[in-house]
């Protein structure tokens, strides 16, 4: 049955060629929407790694967000490193990890801090050890990987967040130890004493500078209690040059602004697939039609109503078979795609590839399409007038 | 084995029933049905074939009283049964000779039998034609293949609706041989379906054959057709 299904879809090659190509198109959308989005949110939620609120700097939450914990965006400034003291003498403060930007190697981030900032992402050291002193440097997995530099190895940053800066060739870092490959955003990172920031860029400050007091760039936050969420925020920005930014609410917000994007390429996928179940189902009665001869004479060699039926309702779930499997290989090749592309521009990594959960809607979706579309045609063979067989060629 | 009793078929829409005359076929006989278009003949094929309901009458098939088998006991009785050479072939196009020989098995739920296929495939001479499409046999082939079709669940009636339609003479005598040939060899019963003067001319001769006329618009007293030695059986009330 299942063959001959097979036979009669591909007896009309360009139709079903037509029909297969809307579908897997409609299908292929569908599922990288649903992927994409999973893994982009997948992709933030590793990134945030408990951190309750990042502090910054006086400007724009999202980019305190942005930068503090994605390292997309530039900081909005520096923030006294007294600041650190404050928010761990806070009652509500579980943890308080530094965190200073400025540099660059090769495009990757610097990021002065503690060894508590690797603790957050539970980061393993896969060769050497973290530092034990200033200029001494933890590269993360990509870096490592990119750059070819190991363990022993010197280098210099470049200033500034992007690469093209201005290079820090007397202040040379020594690579101690690579990060394993975690899939977070500290596979992208270099490591270092918050020293090694400060040292670094000593030779930027003149010399009143010096007696001034130390900076960090951010605060990564984490509550020792919710209550805290609805306290600390207010706290934070009451005191005089502080932000915060809760990246839970932050990242709410941007998904919600990615989310109209994706809204659009999910309408124009339900489009295509509405396209596709209508053209099948045109071809399908059609098909009826065209093969009225065939599914009578079948009918009268014995075929029970329903088998008929059954034959022309296989042949649209043939089609939306291989759709899916199309649809859900386009679907994972794009998102595989965006994933390259991503991390060509040292971008987001986003979540695991495999299956979500939400991607079992897609067979779903092609199947009730199917049937949707051969509901109509079914009926019309399982109805269809066997005596015609019998009646002269008009 | 194969008769009717009182049996009349009243479509939606008609003012009035076409009505058969009773019938019984002897014993060892085949069936020619005769009739013009509008006649009835199409009805009474129909019924044979268990496609229309008995609606009134009793009808016998083989053995079986069609008018006391569900829709489902028909469809399963068809396929055992009946072998049926429709006018217009319905060889399906997207399929070979071979796989639509499988279709009858496939009908009825069953596995295919490539050695029946074979089988007839060798005894109708186009055992060559196996893996062809229909479009690329002649109409000749097409009829062949069509026979054996039919005779693959080796029916006990084999019905044969206008053989000799878009046939010159030549084929018409042959496409004859082949289904008389094929009904002694296969054992079952055929029952052709003509109005073709040149198939009741063939068959004229034959005394094994019977025949069932069907006036229906024919006018009254229009000039019969020969005979023969033949059992003639004239359906008066018949009518469309």
């Amino acid at each position: 049955m299942i063959r001959l299904a097979w036979r009669y879809l591909w007896s009309s090659p360009l139709t079903t060629a037509l029909n297969l190509l809307l579908l897997t198109l409609g299908l292929a959308a569908v599922t990288f929407v649903l992927r994409a989005s999973a893994q982009v949110e997948a992709g933030l939620k590793r990134d945030l790694a408990g951190i309750d609120l990042v502090v910054g700097a006086k400007g724009s939450p999202m980019q305190i967000m942005l930068a503090g914990v994605f390292h997309l965006d530039a900081p909005t400034g520096n923030i006294p490193l007294a600041t650190l003291d404050l928010l761990k003498a806070q009652p509500l403060v579980a943890q308080a990890v530094p965190l200073s930007l400025g540099d660059s190697f090769r495009g990757y981030r610097i990021a002065g801090t503690t060894p508590d900032y690797m603790d957050l992402y539970g980061a393993k050291i896969s060769l050497g050890a973290v530092w034990a002193k200033p200029m001494q440097a933890v590269l993360g997995a990509e870096v490592a990987r990119t750059s070819g530099l190991k363990v022993g190895d010197h280098f210099a940053g470049s200033h500034g967040l992007a690469s093209g800066g201005g290079a820090h060739d007397e202040h040379q870092f020594e690579v101690v130890g690579v990060l394993a490959e975690s899939g977070s955003v500290l596979d992208r990172l270099v490591l270092t004493d918050l020293a090694s920031v400060w040292e670094v860029h000593e030779d930027h400050h003149t010399a009143h500078d010096e007696d001034e007091p130390k900076e960090i760039t951010l605060a990564l936050v984490r509550y020792r209690s919710p209550l805290a969420a609805a306290m600390l925020p207010r706290w934070v920005n009451a005191q005089d040059g502080l932000q915060s930014a809760a990246p839970a609410l932050e990242t709410a917000r941007l998904m919600r602004l990615v989310g109209a994007g994706t809204e659009v390429l999910r309408g124009f996928g339900v489009v295509l697939l509405a396209a596709a179940g209508l053209s099948v189902w045109v071809a399908l009665l059609h098909a009826v039609r065209a093969r009225q001869g065939d599914l009578a004479m079948l009918r009268m060699l014995g075929a029970p109503a329903h088998r008929v039926a059954t034959l022309i309702t296989l042949e649209a779930l043939l089609l939306a078979g291989l759709a899916t499997v199309l649809g859900l290989a386009a679907g994972h090749g794009l998102v595989a795609g965006l994933e390259r592309l991503l991390a060509e521009r040292q971008s987001l990594r986003l979540g695991p590839l495999g299956f979500s959960d939400a991607e079992w809607l897609v067979p779903l979706l092609a199947a009730g399409l199917a049937l949707l579309a051969a509901a109509w045609p079914a009926w019309r063979a399982y109805r269809l007038d066997v005596t015609t067989l019998l009646q002269a060629p008009r | 084995m194969l008769g009717w009793q009182g049996l009349m078929h009243l479509y939606a829409g008609a003012d009035k029933p076409i009505r058969y005359a009773d019938f019984a076929l002897p014993a060892g006989q085949h069936l020619l049905l005769r009739g013009a278009s509008g006649s009835g003949k199409s009805t009474l094929l129909a019924l044979l074939a268990g496609l229309l309901r008995v609606q009134q009458g009793e009808l016998e098939v083989v053995g079986a009283e069609l008018a006391k088998l569900g829709p489902r006991a028909l469809d399963a009785w068809r396929g055992a049964t009946l072998g049926v050479v429709p006018q217009r072939l319905h060889l399906s196009e997207a399929l070979t000779v071979a796989e639509n020989l499988a279709l009858p098995a496939l009908a009825a739920g069953q596995g295919a039998d490539p050695a029946r296929a074979a089988e007839l495939l060798t005894a109708l001479d186009i055992a060559e034609l196996a893996a062809r499409r229909p479009h690329q046999l002649s109409v000749g082939q097409a009829q062949r293949v069509a026979l054996a079709r039919a005779l693959m669940r080796r029916p006990r009636l084999l019905l044969a609706d206008e053989p000799s339609a878009s046939l010159d003479d030549e084929h018409t005598l042959h496409m004859l041989a082949l289904l008389l040939d094929a009904a002694e060899r296969e054992g079952c019963t055929l029952v052709i379906a003509s109005h073709d003067g040149r198939v009741i001319e063939a068959l004229s001769a034959r005394d094994d054959v019977a025949e069932f006329v069907l006036r229906g618009k024919l006018p009254t007293g229009a000039p019969a057709l020969p005979t023969g030695n033949r059992t003639t059986y004239w359906s008066d009330e018949g009518t469309a």
